[in-house]
């Protein structure tokens, strides 16, 4: 069965084109898996049914869908349960290794000067 | 040389050929890895200290943790699946350094205990037992 990717995601070691022991190797959205269990994909948020066998396969609602996609980029990246929002909003997009502190996004509110 | 932080550490497992990543996981162990040695102590072995020598194998140990456990979220169903359907399954730590450092490891099996509690939250603590070793960082 097929899948197509929501979720920009990495290569496992299951994949044809997987290169042991080289980062970075990252599948963009768009791509299109065929495997026994692309179904589980779809129901993890991160991606779509791209043929009929997946379709019947799928367990979850369309509402389940949404929340599981929508969820699937905060956490993926590590993003704290408290900071969905922020994170949603473009306030942050993530976390500086050294301190910890969110790392502002497109939308954080600009600091006034004293 | 740095300080990294645990925040934002990531524990991914692979499904259908690619990585994805488990939610609402609370902490990490990465416990029980070590180079297996043997005594090698004798009778005429010199002074009281006893001897050791490795063995040329090493036990790859576990990774634990605990979740926040959503019984219909697929990314955690994808987790018992591996009790009802045994299998090896490739995993990663995705560390929350600058490098977003990597180790990766195959899990020959899982455990997972499921807690109850009245004042708490649904949780649940996992162990995947490591076939071979971690890909360390190197």
């Amino acid at each position: 069965m097929k899948a197509r990717l929501v979720h920009p995601l990495m290569m496992a070691p299951g994949h044809p084109d997987f290169v042991p022991g080289k980062k970075g190797q990252w599948l963009p959205v768009g791509t299109i898996l065929e495997h026994p269990q692309a179904a589980g994909l779809v129901e993890q948020g991160v991606a779509r049914c791209a043929d009929a066998e997946c379709e019947q396969a799928v367990r979850i609602t369309e509402e389940q869908w949404q929340a599981a996609f929508k969820a699937y980029g905060p956490f993926s990246r590590g993003i704290a349960m408290e900071d969905y929002d922020a994170y949603h909003s473009g306030e942050m997009v993530g976390y500086d290794p050294e301190t910890g502190d969110p790392i502002p996004g497109p939308n954080a509110p600009e600091l006034e000067d004293d | 040389m740095a300080k990294v932080k645990c925040k934002g550490t990531v524990l991914q497992q692979e499904l259908s050929m690619v990585f994805t990543a488990v939610a609402q996981v609370a902490s990490l162990e990465v416990t029980g890895a070590e180079s297996e040695t043997t005594d090698v102590t004798t009778l005429d072995t010199s002074g009281a200290g006893k001897e050791y020598m490795p063995t040329g194998y090493s036990e790859g140990g576990s990774v634990s943790g605990e979740l926040l456990f959503d019984p219909a979220l697929a990314g955690h169903q994808a987790i018992t699946d591996l009790i009802t359907t045994p299998a090896e399954q490739n995993w990663k730590i995705i560390f929350a350094d600058t490098g977003t450092t990597e180790m990766a490891f195959t899990g020959a099996g899982v455990g997972f205990d499921i807690t109850v509690a009245q004042n708490d939250a649904l949780r649940a603590s996992f162990a995947i037992k490591c076939d071979q070793l971690p890909t360390y960082p190197t």
